[in-house]
């Protein structure tokens, strides 16, 4: 065989790999970004997942925001803004368990954005790429007289993507709304109440075949509250190269 | 470095080559059959079922198949007659009945074909098996589905489906495309209208806690006023018409502004250096 033939096979290899590798950062980067708006961690979303372009836009039901100064005003500024101005609320209502200190910002506040029906196309050229999501959500926060009001948001997410200095980013996202309903109020919150899973678990325990007891228990943030604060559990991992226990979401186990 | 190959050598690094192409065409074929799938239930979403299935299923496969449970269609001519066929003619059936009962707010008029239609079989936890052959895949996808359509009282009706879906797919002369699928459905029951219907209530339907306790002091709103607005679909109501938004973009070489997803808004300041890709 030729080495030019040789070449040109190996350059098709590399390209169709690139390209499925594309894929699966794309499809991470996204669920980084549901999963930062989880931990209430906007800056370290914007940070971390937008492109630095000035041509960056973020559209939000017809409303939209472009440019690195304006994105990060509506993303990451007017939320922090507002975590900062409700604390002192929730530390009057709740002061055994909420302090007015930067610790307790976001107190209460829950979002979550699942992504499903995922459709995501990298461009040829393997420096663009495009996505779409379909997302259930639910939004909740602790409000001014102490319920956790919460309902579910509903939207599709469009989303233009570009390669940075070897790194995906995001470039233009859109949010268009389907729709929202308010759940019960303090549906969601677990203060001092133990997760129920109903009939099914009461039965199982009644036969004797009930949860194995567990080897170790370690403290974890817990299930949502009106106090509880949003955190990163789990971290987003980083690229790495080799396994280390440091890594496992078992490492404090 | 060395300067010349012995054919053995040569061919020991095609070999490495081909493993590699084969790895990435499994790879990318996974992606291509979790595209196809999705784009299908997003058309569905848009009440686009016939062009669903001319762009995404095989049309050079004589037997593609759409079944539910214990019963199916086989055939082309019978599976766009039952998917695409049957919902063009309630759609064309229910325009006809709301245009002449709310004829203020409804027209009987292609623009009005789908309306307050809403049907996503959202996917999640996708196993997608992609046969060593590069020829065909098989998967199971689960989906809880919401769908609503008006009554006739024309309010909102919608249901939830919990379910899932068998699905087999084949790479034809046009790249992967939807072969055969089957639904099977857990359980479906009625929700309440309102839940979904925003035509009498806005969307998001709270201000946050913060911007309440501004409001109340007569201070201004912490969001900053947007750099443009844009005229959306919105959110579902009675009248909206179904579409599939955001579109699917089909396989490109390169960027053009044309196909982003802000096309629509207000051209704003130069490229900067580096812009052009």
């Amino acid at each position: 065989m030729k080495i030019e033939a040789l070449r040109a096979k190996g350059e098709e290899a590399l390209h169709d790999a690139v390209m499925a590798y594309a894929y699966t950062e794309i499809a991470n980067i996204f669920s980084a970004f549901t999963w930062y708006l989880r931990a209430g961690q906007e800056e370290r979303a914007f940070e971390k997942l937008w492109s630095r372009k000035e041509s960056i836009a973020y559209v939000s039901c017809g409303k939209g925001y472009r440019g690195q100064e304006s994105v990060r005003a509506f993303f990451v500024t007017a939320r922090k803004k507002q975590r900062e101005e409700k604390l002192p609320v929730l530390a009057e209502l709740f002061p055994d368990q909420v302090k007015n200190e930067p610790e307790y910002l976001g107190a209460g506040d829950y979002e979550m954005h699942w992504l499903t029906t995922p459709y995501i196309r990298i461009a040829n050229d393997l420096k663009t790429a495009k996505g779409t999501w379909w997302s259930p959500g639910i939004v909740a926060e602790t409000d001014t007289d102490g319920n956790l009001r919460s309902y579910v948001r509903t939207i599709n997410y469009g989303c233009d993507f570009i390669l940075e200095e070897g790194a995906w980013k995001i470039w233009h996202l859109r949010e268009f709304a389907e729709f929202s309903y308010p759940l019960e109020e303090n549906l969601l919150d677990m203060q001092g109440r133990e997760q129920d899973f109903g009939a099914a678990l009461e039965l199982t325990r009644r036969m004797g075949t009930g949860i194995p007891k567990p080897n170790e228990r370690r403290k974890w943030s817990g299930p949502c509250t009106r106090t509880r604060i949003p955190g990163m559990i789990p971290d987003i991992i980083e690229p790495y190269n080799t396994w280390d226990d440091c890594l496992s979401c078992i490492r404090d186990l | 470095m060395q300067e010349t190959y012995t054919e053995q050598e040569l061919q020991q690094v095609e070999a490495i080559f081909d493993k590699a192409e084969h790895q990435a065409k499994k790879a990318l074929a996974w992606q291509e059959c979790l595209n196809d799938y999705c784009a299908h239930v997003l058309h569905y979403h848009g009440q686009k079922q016939r062009e669903d299935i001319e762009t995404y299923w095989s049309m050079d496969r004589y037997d593609i198949a759409y079944g539910h449970g214990d019963h199916g269609f086989i055939g082309k001519a019978q599976v766009l007659d039952y998917f695409a066929g049957m919902n063009e003619k309630m759609r064309d059936a229910k325009l006809r009945y709301f245009s002449g009962k709310f004829p203020d707010r409804i027209a009987y008029s292609p623009e009005y074909i789908g309306v307050g239609d809403y049907c996503i079989h959202a996917i999640f936890t996708p196993h997608i098996q992609v046969a060593e052959d590069l020829r065909t895949a098989t998967a199971f996808l689960q989906s809880p589905a919401i769908c609503s359509e008006l009554d006739l009282a024309c309010k909102q009706a919608p249901m939830i489906e919990w379910g899932g879906y068998g699905a087999t797919f084949v790479r034809d002369d046009a790249g992967w495309k939807i072969w055969q699928i089957r639904g099977y459905s857990d359980y479906g029951l009625g929700m309440e209208g309102w839940m979904i219907d925003h035509t009498d209530r806005p969307d998001p339907p709270y201000p946050t806690v913060a911007e309440q306790l501004r409001a109340e002091k007569g201070l201004s709103s912490l969001i900053p006023d947007p750099d443009f607005t844009v005229t959306d679909r919105g959110p579902l109501t009675r009248y909206r018409i179904a579409a599939v938004e955001p579109e699917m973009q089909a396989p490109y070489e390169t960027w053009d502004d044309s196909i982003s997803y802000i096309r629509d808004y207000p051209v704003v300041g130069q490229p900067e250096e580096g812009d052009k890709l």
